[in-house]
């Protein structure tokens, strides 16, 4: 095989690769266009999204895209902290009680809610892009 | 390490309602997204495309296989190489080795907020690995076993007036067999005990490994041991190979890219070794994903019901087993690879084609450590800005730097996606160039050499594929 035929050979596979990656990359307009105002909470797609509650025992995923309002209720049967980690928001929980987060998802990633003292972990805030 | 702090506290309490979500812990808050679906398409297919592109347009005659090399200008290599330099970097690395161990034994328990568990995880494991691809042996350079092996030997030599007792003869059997096996024991503490993050356990290792290390380097010689039988002197070695930099005859000079590796040094273990790379980062992304999370609470009821195990042991043997599975199965690919190569004829045992080939491993192993694990480095990496200045975790602000935050948006999710596909991508040509530039080395007849590639080929198809299939794995 020649030189020319190597080249040649490597930039139709390099050509091929970049045009297939154009085409399958979904669009900014899409992104927009699939982009639902509000809240977006554990699949549940109805009208009016009621606030999800994360408890130990009744963990969840929080979905949100980047920019949007991230709002749950924590719940604990014993006095602890709730923990959302690497947005790093502290919140008391008194026994038996309940606290409320409300907070704009500004860095994108997976990020875990954890009752700190216990460890035990209540959920997952998801956040796309 | 990300993993399974919560799996065991949930473990402990006996609800085992651990279900979905034992991911996530230890020292990172963070885990990537899975890559979409269209990337994930895109990448399997570009790694057929560069594959078979890679058989029709590589050279024919061997070109990797020499050792060109050439000093750096301006005598740059030389003091590079120097005893001075040696001699401060040796320092650095021993007064680090001191950091850890007193900082995990005197320092706060909290696994974030002691100095131990983020350097030893994220900086050294993680850090070194880019600093060794890019800028060649490191770590040699800064080891601490190696400085105090190498300042004990020579004062032990003018002391006893040079005539000291020649070191044992290394056996060809062990070959980097202790290597893999320090390697393994690192991922089993990492992936594996429930408390692997906690600082003392960490300190306690490190001293541990490090009496071990003095006693293989007393027996064997300080640089045969490190060269065959120091986990991180090898591990480090083999990326360093990828570098353009070598250090020759007390000189840093640069080589031909990728020509580092063919030059490795055919021993034992080295299969066994790889591996352990390639399977533990595999296991780690794979026990962090619902699938695994799914199956963990029956596995782990078993051998608590029948073995009559505690629940945390219960727990640490399931990972045990996942762990050494997913090793098994990688070594048992690369052998399937190399079963069939040696179908193809050209009068080559099993051992002698998997000695020859586990080199082109090694830019696979890369990848997947790149891929899985460069936003933990570029995010939890921050937190050393806070802990360098409270290294125990005691409120003291040394630096001033104390209150420094990691910036989580540091880099986007869509981003990590395409450097995480890249690596997979760029691990795979790295891989097929070695193996083929092997293979037309080793073979007389190029058409057996082109048809034992088949095999390499199909098997790192499977590798790339499977670190791709990780990656697009959700966790919940």
């Amino acid at each position: 095989m020649s030189r020319a035929t190597r080249l040649g050979l490597i930039a139709v596979a390099v050509a091929v690769g970049v045009v297939a990656f154009a085409l399958l990359r979904p669009s900014d307009e899409e992104n927009e266009s699939t982009k639902a105002p509000g809240q977006r909470s554990g699949g549940a797609a109805s009208q009016k999204p009621a606030v999800p509650v994360l408890r130990p025992g009744a963990t969840g995923t929080i979905k949100v895209k980047r920019g949007e309002l991230v709002r749950f209720v924590v719940r604990s049967p014993r006095a602890d902290e709730a923990h959302v980690h690497g947005y790093d928001i502290l919140k008391k929980v008194p026994p038996g009680g309940s606290v409320a987060f409300r907070f704009r998802a500004k860095f994108e990633g997976e990020f875990e809610v954890e009752l700190e003292h216990a460890g035990e972990e209540l959920g997952h805030i998801e956040v796309t892009p | 390490m990300r993993r399974f702090a919560l799996a065991f506290s949930a473990g402990l309490t006996g609800s085992l309602l651990l279900a979905s979500n034992a991911s996530a812990h230890g020292l990172a808050g963070r885990a990537d997204l899975p890559i979409p679906g269209w990337l994930f398409g895109w990448g399997a297919a570009m790694v057929l495309v560069v594959s078979f592109v890679g058989l029709a347009v590589l050279w024919p005659e061997p070109r990797l296989q020499t050792p060109g090399w050439r000093p750096l200008p301006g005598g740059v290599g030389r003091l590079l190489a120097s005893r001075p330099v040696e001699i401060v970097c040796g320092v650095i690395g021993v007064f680090l080795l001191g950091l850890v161990v007193y900082a995990g034994l005197r320092g706060t328990r909290s696994s974030s907020a002691n100095f131990t568990p983020t350097f030893i995880y994220v900086i050294f494991w993680l850090g070194l690995v880019p600093l060794s691809v890019l800028f060649g042996d490191v770590f040699r350079a800064f080891n601490p076993w190696r400085a105090v092996g190498r300042a004990v030997s020579s004062i032990a030599r003018t002391a006893s007036g040079g005539d000291l007792p020649p070191p044992l003869e290394y056996a060809a059997r062990l070959g980097r067999w202790p290597a893999a096996a320090a390697l393994f024991g690192f991922a089993a503490i990492e992936l594996v005990i429930a408390d692997g993050d906690s600082p003392r356990t960490l300190a306690i290792a490190v001293l541990v490994y490090s009496a071990l290390t003095f006693v293989g380097m007393a027996l064997y010689g300080v640089e045969r041991w490190l060269d065959r039988g120091e986990a991180f002197s090898v591990y480090y070695n083999l990326f360093a190979r990828l570098s353009p930099f070598e250090t020759r005859d007390g000189e840093v000079g640069l080589r031909k890219p990728l020509s580092g590796l063919p030059r490795l040094e055919r021993l034992r273990g080295t299969v066994a070794l790889l591996a352990v790379m390639i399977g533990s980062v595999s296991f780690d992304g794979f026990s962090s994903k619902s699938i695994w999370n799914g199956a963990t609470p029956d596995i782990s009821k078993f051998f608590q019901d029948t073995v009559g195990l505690s629940p945390q042991h219960a727990l640490e043997l399931t990972f045990l087993l996942g762990l050494v599975g997913a090793i098994l199965i990688v070594a048992g690919l690369y052998w399937l690879a190399v079963l069939g190569a040696k179908g193809v004829g050209g009068g080559f045992s099993a051992t002698q084609l998997a000695n020859e080939f586990v080199h082109s491993l090694v830019p696979i192993a890369l990848a997947y450590v790149a891929a899985h694990y460069f936003t933990l480095l570029l995010l939890q990496g921050q937190g050393m800005f806070a802990l360098i200045s409270d290294p125990l975790g005691d409120g003291s602000d040394i630096f001033g730097t104390a209150e420094t935050q990691i910036d989580y948006g540091l880099i986007g999710a869509t981003a990590t996606w395409y450097w995480q596909v890249g690596f997979v991508v760029a691990g795979h040509v790295a891989a097929l160039t070695l193996a083929h530039d092997r293979a037309v080395a080793l073979y007389d007849d190029p058409k057996l050499a082109v048809r034992s590639q088949y095999w390499m080929l199909a098997v790192m198809v499977c590798f790339t594929s499977l670190a791709l299939w990780l990656l697009s794995q959700g966790t919940s």
